[in-house]
Parts: structure tokens; C-alpha cells; sequence
């Protein structure tokens, strides 16, 4: 939940530069404050110590072989919600987060709206 | 041995197969050479039931239960099972064994092959991964362009401004494409990246762009960023920048800075000369967005996009990493 009334504060994770501009903008958009974009676990981490959040959107692959499942991690064990955004849908999921929700790209702004205002709006 | 013996013993250890013979109930009583020499045995370890024990664990009991139904029914057997070679490796086989049978058609033996299926495996295997990544590729392509589509509405005066600017990335972005197409979606070199990019705006007059810099490779979502960022710079380099004017030359160049920090880093310039003095535009658009945050952002570096004297200059330091590589 935010504090006072200010905007909630949202981590993003994309690692590709022209979908995280988008993902960004539309977040902007729906009235939250973006923390980040991060492109790599390493930088949402270091983003995430600093910063107060109230939930995140992560692209479950980053590239290179890397995931954002340590972020995911991370958050689930701070308690704050998160939601996936994915090219390979609920397959790319790692067990551990079957139950997270997760959006398929490309996505419209009102199917971002619901996943992220259920989550964490 | 008389001739049909020989014949068959030759026959035998010269197909590509390894094969057995089994009595009516399944007791193994002959292999060929290729079965000895792959999996290291002899006869007196592998008759009857020895086999068992070249088969891994996690499918021995399925195997034994299906071969043992077709011994009783006199139906054929097929299955597919890995079998430990004499290193202790293990590699898969087809296997198939067909009854033969007398004139009464009773069984009075069965006649097995192993074929090795390992290669065939893996290239499936491969083909289905290649199949994963290229439909996660397609889904982040269209919300690539998805990103297109609003960075090019936003500021547009009107709709065909707005179609002259998603049209020209759109064909960046397909450019950057061809180019990860012809390296079955693995990546692609920095030159040709850099070249093809600018290649379309510089036809007639290729001298005004010097190039240069080692081999690097780029892993494909690098190779996308480098190529539309690229289109960005030449784009304003032709409108505003050191091409809008007959002298105005663009120096590209990049070399790998091995000593500096504690990774090993390319660095990459993009250096505008000769051109018409260039006033800062006020505010950030899409390239520039594109170029210091994105970029920056994805490849885990430093870049400055500055204007000065000479012209639009842009600096990156990047980390060599798996998107960045050495070729």
C-alpha cells in the first residue's frame, strides 16, 4: 500500500530497452511511480534494498540465460506482490511462483490496469 | 562353419544395429559383435535376462514389463530406452524384436535390434528449444513494436508524421532482424549491425561514415538495441545533424578496453563532425530515451549522448558479458 496518499511504487524488470520503455510508460500512465526499469536481476536487487515498493512487474527471462526468478524471491520473501510479464506464457513460470499471475505479451494498457491494480493498486 | 553361417555371421556384425536372438520366452541366447563391442559385455554377462543391467533404473522395470508382455502374446516389441556403452555413457535406442515362427505359427525365436537414436534425439531436442525461443522472440517482437507504435504517436503532429516515424523503426527493427535471421536467431556481429543500419542513409556517398573496430558478437536482443539505436542517430544525423550538411562526416568506432576497470569493456563511439551547429533540443525523445536509459540499462553500462562544437557525439562503455562478446 502507499504511504500518504502518493503513488504506489512499482519495480519493473524487462532486460529488452524498446518493451521496457513501453511497459514503463504505460505503468506511468495508470498513476504509478516506477522504480527502475531494472534489466538485470543484479539491478532490480540493488533497487529493491533502497526502495520502498509496493509491487513489481518482472519479464521472467532476461537475456543471456538469466531470469528475474531471484527478484522473485526476493519479493516473496518481503511480502510484495508481484506479477509476470511473459512472451512464453504460464509455461516460462518457475514452480516455486505457479501461482503468481502472469500476463501474456504484447498486452493491452486495460489488461495491465487489472492485473496490477488487483495486485497491488 | 558352413556358408549360410558365415554368411549370417557376417551380415550380423555389419549392420548398423546392435541385435539378439531370444528362445520363445524371451531367454537371450545370441548378440552380435556391435552389441559386445558398445556395451563392453560377453555372452555369459548378457544371456537371459542379463541385460538388465546395461539399462538405466528409471526404465528397466517399464522395459521388462513390455518385452515381457510381447514374449507371452507373440505380438512384435518396440520401445525406446538409453543403454550404457563400456565408457558408461549412456545413448538411446530404438528397439524392436519380431517373432519368428514355424509352419504351425508357434514362435521359435525372436529376432531383436537396438538402432542408436541419441543423434536424432538431440537434434529434436534442439529444434524444440530453437521452436521455444523463436515464439518468445515473436511475442516480445510485437510488443517491441507495440513500443514503437507509442513512442512514434507521442509528439506527432498528425497521423502521417506519425506513420513516417513508425514506419522508418519499423523497418530498423526488421532490418535488425534479417540480420539475427541469417544466424538462426543466435546473434550477430557488431559490423555488420552498425553497417546494415546505416547503410540505407549513406547510399552514393559511403565515404561520409568511416567505420571501424574489432570483431564483436552480440546476443540477439543486443543486437536489436544497437541497431535501432543506430537508426536513431543516423536519423537525426541526416535531419539535423553532420549529414544535413555537404561537409559533415560521421566517425563510428569501437575497440575493447582490457585494462580500465576489473571487466573487460567495449567501448563505442559515434562521433559527428562538419555539421551545422546543432542546439540542444530541450527535451528527451525517443532515441535519446532509447539510447541513454535503455541501452545503458540493458547491457549494464555507461552512455552519454552529448552535443558539442563538432556535432552530435555519443559515448558507450559496455561490459563485456554474455550480450556482448569477444568473436
Amino acid at each position: 500500500m502507499a504511504i500518504d496518499g502518493a503513488k504506489p511504487r512499482v519495480l519493473l524488470v524487462e532486460d529488452e530497452a524498446l518493451v521496457a520503455m513501453l511497459i514503463e510508460d504505460q505503468l506511468i500512465e495508470l498513476g504509478f511511480e516506477v522504480v527502475g526499469p531494472a534489466a538485470t536481476a543484479g539491478q532490480a536487487i540493488a533497487l529493491c534494498e533502497d526502495e520502498h515498493l509496493d509491487g513489481a512487474v518482472l519479464d521472467i527471462n532476461l537475456g543471456g540465460g538469466q531470469r528475474s526468478d531471484p527478484v522473485a524471491e526476493w519479493l516473496t520473501r518481503q511480502g510484495i506482490p508481484f506479477v509476470f510479464v511473459t512472451g512464453y506464457g504460464q509455461a516460462g513460470v518457475d514452480g516455486r511462483f505457479g501461482h503468481a499471475a502472469v500476463l501474456q505479451k504484447p498486452f493491452t494498457l486495460p489488461e495491465l490496469r487489472k492485473v496490477t491494480w488487483e495486485h497491488f493498486g | 562353419m558352413r556358408d549360410g553361417d558365415v554368411n549370417f555371421q557376417l551380415l550380423a556384425d555389419s549392420i548398423p544395429q546392435l541385435a539378439w536372438m531370444a528362445q520363445p520366452d524371451g531367454w537371450i541366447f545370441w548378440y552380435n559383435k556391435r552389441w559386445y563391442d558398445y556395451t563392453g559385455t560377453t555372452l555369459a554377462d548378457m544371456e537371459g535376462w542379463g541385460w538388465r543391467r546395461v539399462h538405466h533404473p528409471d526404465h528397466v522395470e517399464r522395459v521388462v514389463a513390455r518385452v515381457q508382455r510381447s514374449w507371452e502374446t507373440g505380438e512384435p516389441w518396440e520401445d525406446t530406452f538409453p543403454i550404457k556403452g563400456r565408457d558408461g555413457t549412456w545413448r538411446w535406442f530404438l528397439s524392436r524384436a519380431l517373432p519368428v515362427r514355424n509352419d504351425e505359427g508357434a514362435v521359435i525365436r525372436w529376432f531383436g535390434t537396438n538402432t542408436d537414436i541419441t543423434e536424432i534425439r538431440d537434434a529434436e531436442k534442439r529444434q524444440q528449444l530453437l521452436l521455444d525461443e523463436l515464439n518468445h522472440r515473436v511475442k516480445n517482437t510485437l510488443a517491441a513494436v507495440q513500443s514503437l507504435a507509442r513512442q512514434s504517436a507521442r509528439g506527432a503532429k498528425d497521423v502521417d508524421s506519425f506513420m513516417d516515424k513508425f514506419d522508418s523503426r519499423l523497418i530498423a527493427l526488421s532490418r535488425a532482424h534479417s540480420l539475427l535471421a541469417r544466424d538462426v536467431w543466435q546473434g550477430a556481429s557488431l559490423m555488420e549491425v552498425v553497417s546494415e543500419s546505416l547503410a540505407p542513409f549513406i547510399e552514393g556517398e559511403p565515404s561520409r561514415v568511416e567505420i571501424s573496430g574489432r570483431q564483436i558478437r552480440l546476443g540477439p536482443t543486443a543486437a536489436v538495441s544497437f541497431g535501432m539505436a543506430l537508426h536513431e542517430l543516423i536519423t537525426n544525423a541526416t535531419k539535423y545533424g553532420a549529414l544535413s550538411a555537404p561537409e559533415g562526416r560521421v566517425k563510428i568506432h569501437w575497440s575493447l578496453d582490457l585494462e580500465g576497470g576489473s571487466q573487460p569493456t567495449l567501448e563505442f563511439v559515434w562521433e559527428e563532425s562538419g555539421g551545422p551547429k546543432v542546439a540542444d533540443a530541450g527535451h528527451r525523445g525517443f532515441g535519446s530515451r532509447l539510447i541513454e536509459d535503455g541501452m545503458a540499462r540493458e547491457l549494464d553500462g555507461d552512455v552519454a549522448l552529448t552535443l558539442e562544437e563538432s556535432g552530435a557525439v555519443c559515448r558507450m562503455r559496455l561490459p563485456l558479458s554474455r550480450k556482448v562478446m569477444i568473436a
